[in-house]
């Protein structure tokens, strides 16, 4: 077993409060989620309510500086932190809170200088994420065994991620440092949602009460923000896969069914109607309106199993060899929709300026 | 012509039969038999009983002595309730399962033996429609030989070096074994990769595959100065690269056919002949500074020594087959209703020097049978070679007739039409 520094342990546990010492600490003041009703408390409540409005609002990109200064009542809030989030029982804060969390924690570790690092994320990697990995000689400064790896890098859409553009030796996977923040910090969002999801259904109690619905509030403002602009983009902000998908069926060139299947789960996605969908399949040599017509519906939900299809992955784009360039002109999304809802947010972003600017002017 | 009739059907059962009850002895079975679901297919028949379970290896015999299936399979998966509908199951792990077959490689021997027959009448046609009868119900026979069965094997000693070097999989966690009729199977079972989805599954395939790789991210790309890019003794695909690509402009200094077409392929005449001499700077370690004299014809020479490296490197896999984690796979060391052949487990080291032709053999000689072939190239079987037959009747022993009716050209000559 390897031994830790117990001054490096210091400095992570006061930074890191989702560590094993740190929940042993704050456990060991015996606290109840009971006791944060004391108005003596109330500091602790706001500073966990206020860690997750900030997380809900500005998800990984908070403003930088936050959370860099570690204190008891970052320490103590955590625990009541978690419980807020579960209390709203929405997958979306969870998921969110977890992102902006754990790009907190990689901020935090970009921080740390030198030697120390390496210590750092074996510790982090080893005791916290279970993942087995090692120190090794530059340019790579550690080594990840294949199947963890996997798991944590699998979401990760640039192309120097995948397997086969990595070197792989005797069943580990050479990675450099930065690379071994960005898997530790993929890691811990898994962690905390994992934690968050373990949780389940909590109980508000009532001094609580308005911090859930002010919460709440947030979250619903959030989906509309994400779905309310989501109708209508032209195809020139579509992502570029689905971009070369609708020139190939406006010119009647050949598609396969994946390809067929992709762009119409894409184009109803983003609020276009059935009929509209079906025309652009009209260039099709073979095509029938009628059967168009149906599959289109299928693929909409309004058919057959009445499940919605969802739009596929960027990872099973490129499986198919539906994706333009691995990638390189999306900005690492992971998704065509996530492209697409980028797209739409800068869109809505720049609308409203000028909008702006015409009232000031 | 299909599998015959009911004759046929009792004629090869029985053998089957015999081989469970004497031959079937110290079998592979699959770690954690009784979380594994198994199916099986009978004879002449084309739906698979499945959602079954077993609870040991006495269940596993009971089974095939009573039905004596024409196939047997177990899944890659574990789970909770292997007897359950697929979406109650609980899924909890699955092997990492690779399928080779010959089917999908590109050997030279296909087209002089594999063949179309009608099945109404049995004649040998080569058009869509039978020249005898007129019939449109035709079926294609692939066969196999020892040509296609040493491309598989090929392929798969290439995987067995990428598990054991690269993804440092122990051989005690591997268990090969031969298809029964035209390739090789592959089950890993190692607690650290039971767990990995499909995605996860898909990143192993490319890696093995070379699929969506982006060289340049292995140092491999135009304007690289001398000592630069990956060296011989490099790990994984890097080394594999630069190894190969040493290897084909050796083979190419000395003017060797294959290489110069395929080279020609993608770069034209020119270039491939100023590429003649780079073999010479390419001995201590590789110079991809050194391919070809200006810079847009080293860049254009990299990129197709790479291409061709990476495609002879790779091993060619059915890549369905190890996504899929809820997959059926032939249970090792039971036989194939295609042929009669026994899905032999083949320890690693042996996977050179083992004969599927010869070792695969489990049906006895005797009783011999006298049958009616309506087509069959010529074939090894055993120690020795039969055919080829066209339109006519022969006395074999028990495991060769029996192979060409279960391969559907063959029907015991006893019978009538």
């Amino acid at each position: 077993m390897t031994s830790y520094d117990p001054y490096l342990l210091e400095t992570m546990m006061s930074q890191l409060p989702f560590l094993r010492q740190v929940r042993e600490y704050v456990r060991s003041l015996g606290l109840q989620l009971s006791d944060f009703a004391d108005p003596s408390m109330s500091r602790f409540t706001e500073a966990a309510a206020r860690r997750v409005e900030e997380a809900l609002i500005y998800g990984v990109r908070q403003p930088s500086g936050r959370g860099l200064q570690p204190s008891e009542e970052e320490v103590i809030s955590y625990p009541l932190a978690m419980a807020l989030v579960a209390m709203l029982s929405s997958p979306k804060a969870v998921r969110r809170f977890a992102a902006s969390e754990a790009e907190r924690y990689g901020r935090i570790l970009s921080t740390i200088a030198g030697e120390r690092i390496r210590d750092v994320l074996l510790y982090l990697a080893g005791e916290v994420l279970g993942v087995e990995a090692q120190a090794e000689k530059p340019p790579y400064e550690f080594r990840v065994a294949v199947p963890q790896y996997l798991r944590l890098a699998v979401g990760l859409n640039e192309p120097r991620w995948k397997l086969v553009n990595r070197m792989v030796h005797r069943g580990y996977v050479y990675v450099t440092r930065p690379e071994m923040i960005t898997l530790v910090k993929n890691g811990l969002e898994h962690h905390i949602r994992r934690r968050l999801e373990e949780m389940g259904r909590v109980d508000v109690p009532q001094f609580l009460e308005p911090y859930v619905e002010r919460l709440k509030k947030i979250l619903e403002k959030m989906e509309w923000r994400r779905t309310g602009p989501l109708s209508r983009l032209g195809p020139e902000s579509w992502p570029p896969c689905m971009q070369a998908l609708r020139a190939r069926l406006l010119a009647g060139e050949p598609v396969s069914h994946f390809g067929n299947f992709s762009a119409a789960s894409f184009m109803l996605r983003i609020g276009m109607t059935v009929e509209e969908v079906v025309e652009m399949y009209s260039q099709r040599g073979d095509f029938d309106p009628r059967i168009a017509r149906y599959q289109v519906e299928h693929i909409a939900g309004l058919k057959g199993s009445r499940t919605r299809y969802s739009v596929p992955r960027c990872s099973t784009m490129q499986t198919h060899g539906l994706c333009i360039e691995n990638g390189r002109l999306c900005g690492g999304v992971r998704s065509p929709m996530e492209y697409y809802r980028r797209m739409a947010a800068a869109k809505g972003g720049r609308n409203i300026d000028r909008k702006a600017s015409q009232e000031s002017g | 012509m299909g599998f015959g009739g009911q004759a046929e059907v009792a004629y090869v059962q029985s053998l089957f039969r015999a081989y469970y009850q004497k031959g079937y002895s110290n079998p592979y079975i699959p770690p954690q038999m009784e979380r594994r679901e198994y199916g099986y297919m009978l004879f002449g028949q084309r739906t698979m009983v499945r959602h079954l379970s077993l609870k040991d290896p006495s269940q596993l015999l009971d089974l095939l002595k009573n039905v004596a299936p024409a196939h047997v399979y177990r899944s890659a998966a574990i789970y909770h309730y292997p007897s359950a509908p697929m979406e109650e199951k609980g899924w909890i792990g699955a092997d990492l399962i690779f399928d080779i077959d010959a089917d999908h490689l590109e050997t030279p021997c296909k087209a002089s033996h594999d063949f179309r027959l009608c099945t109404s009448c049995g004649l040998r046609v080569s058009s869509d429609r039978c020249s005898g009868c007129g019939s449109d119900q035709l079926e294609d026979v692939k066969w196999v030989c020892d040509i296609c069965l040493e491309g598989a094997r090929a392929e798969l000693i290439k995987l067995l070096e990428f598990m054991e070097v690269d993804l440092g999989i122990r051989r005690e966690s591997m268990v090969v074994s031969f298809s029964g009729n035209r390739g090789y199977h592959l089950a890993v079972y190692d607690e650290r990769f039971l767990g990995l989805g499909r995605e996860e599954r898909q990143e192993i395939v490319e890696y093995l595959t070379g699929a969506n790789m982006d060289p340049s991210l292995h140092g491999l790309e135009a304007g690289l100065e001398p000592g630069e890019g990956p060296d011989y003794s490099d790990h994984g695909w890097r080394g594999r690269i630069a190894r190969q690509s040493y290897t084909i402009l050796s083979r190419l200094a000395r003017g060797d056919e294959k290489t110069v077409k395929a080279l020609e392929g993608l770069l034209g005449h020119r270039i491939v002949q100023s590429l003649k001499t780079s073999e010479d700077f390419w001995r201590e370690r590789p110079r991809w500074d050194l391919l070809g004299g200006r810079a847009e014809t080293r860049a254009k020479a990299l990129k197709a020594l790479v291409a061709l490296s990476v495609e002879s490197e790779k091993t060619h896999i059915d890549t369905v087959v190890t996504t899929d984690i809820h997959r059926l796979l032939r249970m090792a060391d039971t036989l194939n209703g295609k042929t009669g052949l026994k899905a032999s487990t083949i320890p690693v080291e042996r996977v050179e020097e083992y004969d599927p032709l010869r070792e695969a053999v489990a049906i006895p000689a005797h009783p011999e049978t006298r049958i009616r072939i309506a087509y069959a190239p010529r074939f090894r079987l055993g120690e020795e070679e039969y055919g080829p037959y066209s339109d006519e009747e022969a006395k074999l022993p028990a495991f060769a007739a029996s192979y060409l009716i279960c391969r559907g050209v063959a029907r015991l000559a006893e019978r009538r039409r």
